[in-house]
């Protein structure tokens, strides 16, 4: 008998296991120690160290007839998009958008942050990704993980585990990566700014409940493709504003998002393996990844910047604001929020930020969807 | 420059034009049903505001 016989693991690996094993241990190490993102990056770790232990039996190995438990995972809740849509009911159900109906102009932005995706779509086909590939890379600027993984699945779905890691990795990098682009684009004067924000108008139920239901059937009906992402975020949202189901609510703001969440991250790292992952394109992918965040914070910004020459004085918005039109969901408005009272601590940012932050959530979601409707129109 | 930069390049101006042509459209579905179903508080101030007058002038 041969050692490779009775201890197929160990002989069967390799450096790119190592590498693998190593990166579960850093994403651990990040969801722990620096508190990155936990609920995600943990799962995604120990998922990234199971599933390169060579001849897991967490993936289905070709001598077996049993299917892994993460390729199960993965046809049920990944390959079918579920997972993703089941957390942006979660989403949904977390969201409140009357804020956005305190100032609605600044649902702007939640467009103006998206321009990174596309700026690096652009530059993603110069390095040599197809244009399926580069409209997936450029989504990890959305800041918003599902969307991601929705597109990268379809589109392109051997470049999934990257692109899962530089999204979710990047959303917590947020109070990182935004501040010194704020700072690099915006004078001391523009960061005092102060804004007027209405914070005594109240929204009534029906525009609340109404809210959601028009905006899916306008999504649907000038982009059908968009229908699955803007759909099941805004069902989640009815869910929460009705009132007559607050139990469903509760339940799908906290048991379904956390199990789903569970799921998601052990599962998308079946995606992890040894031989799809290291890979000199990993590496162009995460440096896409960041190039799409930092261009995402600077349209949401340079939009800020150009609108004020148009506002009344009264009306004028603080640059900082733009970048959150990302759709990293409340952290973006919490940073610009910090960022404002440091610079003036009686300056509260926070009402606006949120605002403009909900914004981008809306507006993540809607580019995820026009990708997939716009790419294979155009690439056939 | 090759045909998916060229690609890429059309899309990125009809999406970047799309998303904000969404936003456009949701900005005035929120302004319409806000005017359409206003707040209680804000149609009694539209519809009596006398009341809130006295009640500023009580206070």
């Amino acid at each position: 008998m041969e050692f490779s016989d009775l201890m197929p693991a160990i002989a069967g690996m390799t450096w790119k296991h190592l590498v693998m094993i190593g990166v579960g241990l850093t994403l651990i190490y990040l969801a722990i120690k620096k508190n990155y993102e936990p609920t995600l990056l943990l799962p995604m770790g120990f998922g990234a160290i199971l599933a390169n232990i060579p001849y897991s039996a967490v993936l289905t190995q070709e001598d077996s007839v049993i299917k892994g438990a993460l390729d199960v995972f993965f046809d049920a809740g990944i390959a079918t998009e579920v997972f993703p849509l089941l957390i942006f009911i979660a989403i949904g159900a977390m969201i409140d958008f009357s804020p956005l109906f305190q100032r609605p102009i600044l649902l702007l932005f939640g467009a103006a942050a998206q321009f990174g995706i596309f700026v690096t779509m652009v530059l993603a086909t110069l390095f040599g990704f197809s244009i399926f590939e580069a409209a997936s890379i450029g989504i990890i600027g959305a800041a918003d993980g599902p969307t991601s993984i929705i597109v990268a699945n379809i589109m392109a779905p051997e470049l999934l585990g990257p692109i899962s890691v530089a999204a979710y990795s990047y959303m917590a990098l947020v109070p990182i990566i935004q501040p010194p682009i704020i700072r690099l684009l915006t004078s001391k004067k523009e960061r005092l700014m102060r804004m007027q924000s209405d914070t005594n108008k109240k929204v009534s139920k029906t525009t609340l409940v109404m809210f959601p239901i028009l905006i899916t059937v306008l999504a649907g009906l000038i982009a059908p493709s968009s229908l699955p992402l803007i759909g099941f975020l805004m069902f989640g949202n009815l869910i929460r504003e009705c009132g007559v189901l607050n139990s469903l609510s509760k339940s799908a703001q906290n048991e379904l998002a956390n199990l789903v969440t569970l799921l998601l991250g052990i599962t998308i790292a079946s995606t992890m393996q040894a031989e799809q992952f290291v890979r000199l394109d990993t590496i162009f992918i995460l440096g896409l990844g960041i190039f799409a965040f930092v261009f995402d914070t600077a349209g949401g910004v340079l939009f800020a910047k150009l609108m004020n020459l148009f506002l009344p004085e009264d009306k004028k918005v603080n640059p900082m604001v733009g970048a959150c039109g990302i759709s990293a969901f409340p952290m973006s408005a919490r940073v610009i929020h910090g960022m404002g009272r440091k610079e003036d601590p009686p300056n509260y940012l926070l009402m606006p930020a949120i605002s403009t932050n909900v914004g981008g959530q809306i507006g993540s979601v809607i580019v995820g969807g026009l990708i997939l409707l716009l790419v294979p129109l155009f690439a056939g | 420059m090759n045909e998916a930069f060229m690609l890429a390049l059309k899309i990125s101006g009809i999406g970047l034009a799309g998303v904000f042509l969404f936003m456009t459209i949701f900005y005035f579905v929120i302004i319409g049903i806000d005017k359409l179903f206003p707040h209680e508080d804000d149609l009694k101030e539209k519809t009596h505001p006398q009341l809130n007058d006295t009640n500023n002038n009580n206070s």
